[in-house]
């Protein structure tokens, strides 16, 4: 009898069962398909458990790679779609339990809730709008629009006070910038290159060679070390360090703009990123050349892929910040492909945590016209050229 | 000789019984089918024969095989959520739902979707492809045979613009054709597990055309290929056979006995020889854009993107006329039954009764937008508008 909480506890939606052995043969799914086939018949086992493999498949994702993930999200397709051919509900009061769980796996959660969201809308909704600040961006994102409908449902006054509280937990760009954009019209303004922690000035190197792709594994004099005040053999001059700034609300830095339309290049960016404590930070860059990200001498992303049509935060890469000064190198390569579209050369790269969140940080560089570095925010931009002809209206 | 060559090509293409559409432009690829008494379209007061909402976009086709119509779509905030479905071809009941996640980059143009690809289909079931390198193959019941995240096996595969090349089936297995910036390959898959059985290296270049097959003599397959160049490649081994300078990124090619139809910078007719092409005829006129020309019945058709369609005699490539179609086209057009279908992409399916003089014989409006190329299939068109499954027959 005194065993009863305990056998409640591991059947409750709110702990995590142990996989059963056809679970473990799909969360051990190997690359390349080598194992598939006997994945595919521990898929068909744990499908035929019915219902009473959802929460079990649900829990695995705590454990599955991309690839086991997927075979693990079609299974508990298929359960459902069962569930629901045979005319039996799903179990609504232990999805709820799941969804609201955060500490099971945040794509498992987001499955829970749209099981939960066929089966009783109404009480899926009531769920969602608790989780504005969930791990999972798919959650958090439903939240902020479900939380925004119901006050615009009530009056303007309500849908931008709703906007004022609920920009902070914001993560996805396309959210951001509507309610930014909202909220500019009403007289508070957002700046969204200070609310995603885009480093926009930089000191910039390059162009060095990268003919037929080279340059790419090749450690130029920055990664060896930073010497701001180095000059070194270039792609066809010498180069030396020079600063840069942005202009661009998503902290881009045009190295088209900076060193003109090299092909067969390679250019670096170094920041000086100050930190109040060590911590764990997310490195997320975006831009359409081959980059490498380096912090503190540690590599943290490496893609040797040109013209990839990036979007936000396309890149990610895990790193730790020292208390203190934290050296940040970028390397971008820019290759010879001739289409129109595969002309640009460019990066963005913004610091935060493992949501998206910003994280307060600062950095520090000397700017033109300066005798010494200096501490400054992240986010400035390049104040606009006055003597830069006005737009015709 | 060439004219010979170029006629029986045509014959051949219209000899073709069409009961299935198993993959992107049908059989083979050769966009056109010997169905005959088939609709020309609907209308408000007719409507379709069924309709079925997707939840998702997509701009890949339907493919059909017996009852089974498969589908593909995506959807989510970044367009990471992938959909494969099979639907009754007869009544249109959904028959089965999976899903997937996208483990590759859902970046690209806004006018693709991440379920571009066409899927491929047999009897044993559906080949699903996407964009962002996720690959899947279930029985027809739904059953999940195997799954493979190219991305998570091959990381620097690049989604550039938003890739679109549909796999196809050989005798020997599924080819999967991945070419990008990145890691840029042609893979021959085992349809029983999804193991590779060959891959082969490809330029990094952006492709966006499907390949097709030539039958040789002994039995075997070749697979041709187009990009900035025709390829050949054995499809037992995956080893490079030949090359030619034809070709293009973005129209496919297709091929009707040992002829080949091949659009970039217009249309070429060619003889395909031991190693290499023969070329017949090329009308630089017929420059189609994005979609694929087709040959019928002793003539080849072409759309431009503005709706300019061309009609070339094909023994000589001599135009015998142009006419204005209404609309955007990105889909490629698909010939049957006398009739050319077109789906623009302000969601009307376009019917052309073809002759010496063209004549618009129904305009089907879907009321969505209209990028994935028509299915014919069972003496019906099978239409997949932005966000709906269409059947248009009796």
């Amino acid at each position: 009898m005194r065993w009863l909480p305990l056998l409640l506890l591991l059947t409750s939606p709110a702990v995590a069962a142990p996989p059963n052995e056809a679970l473990k043969s799909i969360m051990a799914v190997s690359k390349e398909g080598t194992d598939n086939a006997a994945v595919a018949a521990a898929w068909k086992e744990v499908v035929a458990g019915g219902v009473d493999n959802l929460f079990p498949t649900l829990d695995a994702f705590a454990e599955a790679g991309p690839n086991a993930a997927n075979w693990l999200r079609s299974a508990v397709s298929a359960i459902a779609e069962n569930q629901k051919k045979a005319k039996k509900p799903l179990p609504a009061a232990e999805l709820k339990t799941f969804v609201t769980t955060k500490t099971h796996h945040p794509a498992a959660r987001r499955i829970a809730y749209e099981l939960l969201l066929s089966e009783s809308p109404t009480e899926a909704t009531a769920v969602v709008v608790t989780l504005i600040d969930d791990a999972d961006q798919d959650l958090r994102y439903e939240a902020i629009a479900e939380r925004l409908n119901q006050a615009k449902a009530k009056s303007p006054d309500a849908l931008l006070a709703a906007q004022n509280e609920l920009l902070v937990y914001v993560r996805n760009q396309t959210q951001a910038e509507q309610i930014a954009e909202a909220l500019g019209k009403a007289g508070k303004p957002v700046n969204l290159t200070k609310f995603f922690n885009y480093v926009t000035e930089w000191h910039i190197i390059g162009p060095f060679d990268n003919t037929d792709g080279v340059g790419f594994a090749q450690a130029f004099p920055p990664e060896r070390m930073i010497d701001l005040t180095a000059e070194y053999p270039g792609k066809d001059k010498a180069v030396k360090w020079q600063y840069a700034q942005s202009d661009a609300k998503s902290g881009t830095i045009d190295f088209n703009k900076e060193f003109g339309k090299v092909k067969f290049a390679v250019a670096y960016a170094y920041a000086e990123i100050e930190s109040p404590k060590a911590m764990p930070i997310d490195l997320r860059a975006s831009g359409p050349s081959a980059v490498q990200i380096v912090l503190n001498g540690k590599q943290v992303f490496s893609r040797d892929v040109y013209h990839n049509n990036g979007g936000m935060d396309c890149y990610l890469g895990k790193g730790m910040l020292n208390a203190g000064s934290n050296k940040l190198l970028v390397k971008i390569c820019q290759n010879d492909q001739k289409q129109p579209w595969a002309q640009t050369w460019n990066f963005e790269l913004r610091l935060c945590d493992s949501t998206g969140g910003k994280v307060d940080l600062q950095q520090t560089i000397q700017r033109p016209g300066t005798t010494q570095p200096a501490l400054i925010p992240l986010g400035d931009l390049k104040p606009a050229d006055k003597d830069a002809p006005k737009e015709k209206k | 000789m060439n004219k010979l060559m170029a006629l029986t090509m045509l014959a051949v293409t219209t000899m073709l019984t069409a009961a299935d559409w198993p993959q992107f432009r049908g059989i083979n690829g050769v966009g056109s089918s010997a169905e005959t008494n088939l609709p020309a379209g609907f209308d408000a007061k007719t409507g379709p024969k069924w309709k079925a909402a997707l939840p998702g976009r997509g701009v890949s086709a339907p493919v059909i095989v017996g009852d089974m119509v498969y589908v593909t779509a995506s959807s989510g905030v970044r367009d990471d959520r992938l959909h494969v479905l099979a639907f009754s071809a007869k009544t249109g009941e959904q028959l089965w739902h999976r899903q997937f996640a996208a483990t590759g980059s859902t970046s690209a143009h806004p006018d693709t979707s991440m379920a571009a690809p066409t899927p491929v289909a047999d009897a044993s079931g559906v080949y699903a492809l996407f964009a962002t390198g996720d690959l899947a193959a279930f029985t027809p019941d739904g059953t999940l045979r195997w799954y493979r995240s190219l991305v998570d096996d091959y990381p620097n595969i690049t989604n550039q613009v938003g890739m679109a090349s549909s796999p196809i089936l050989a005798k020997s297995g599924l080819i999967v054709p991945m070419d990008n910036a990145g890691d840029s390959f042609l893979a021959l898959i085992d349809l029983a597990t999804g193991k590779n059985l060959w891959k082969t290296a490809r330029p990094k270049e952006a492709n966006w055309t499907t390949p097709i097959l030539r039958d040789l003599p002994d039995g075997k397959q070749e697979v041709l290929f187009c990009g900035s160049n025709l390829t050949a490649y054995d499809t037992s081994m995956g080893s490079k056979k030949w090359t030619a300078k034809y070709g293009g990124s973005i129209p496919s090619p297709s091929l009707a006995g040992d002829m080949l139809l091949l659009p970039g910078g217009g249309v070429t007719i060619g003889k395909l020889e031991a190693e290499g092409v023969a070329e017949l005829w090329k009308s630089p006129r017929i420059s189609t854009g994005m979609t694929s020309p087709v040959a019928f019945q002793g003539k080849v058709y072409g759309v431009t993107g503005a709706g300019v369609l061309y009609c070339a005699d094909g023994k000589t490539g001599k135009i015998d006329w142009d006419f204005r179609v209404k609309g955007k086209f990105s889909a490629s057009p698909v010939a049957a039954d006398g009739k050319l279908y077109l789906f623009a992409e302000d969601g009307r399916l376009v019917t052309v009764k073809l002759g010496a003089e063209p004549e618009v014989i129904a305009e089907s409006d879907t009321k969505e937008r209209g990028q994935a190329t028509p299915s014919i299939a069972g003496g019906a068109i099978f239409l997949r508008s932005e966000r709906t499954l269409w059947c248009i027959g009796k």
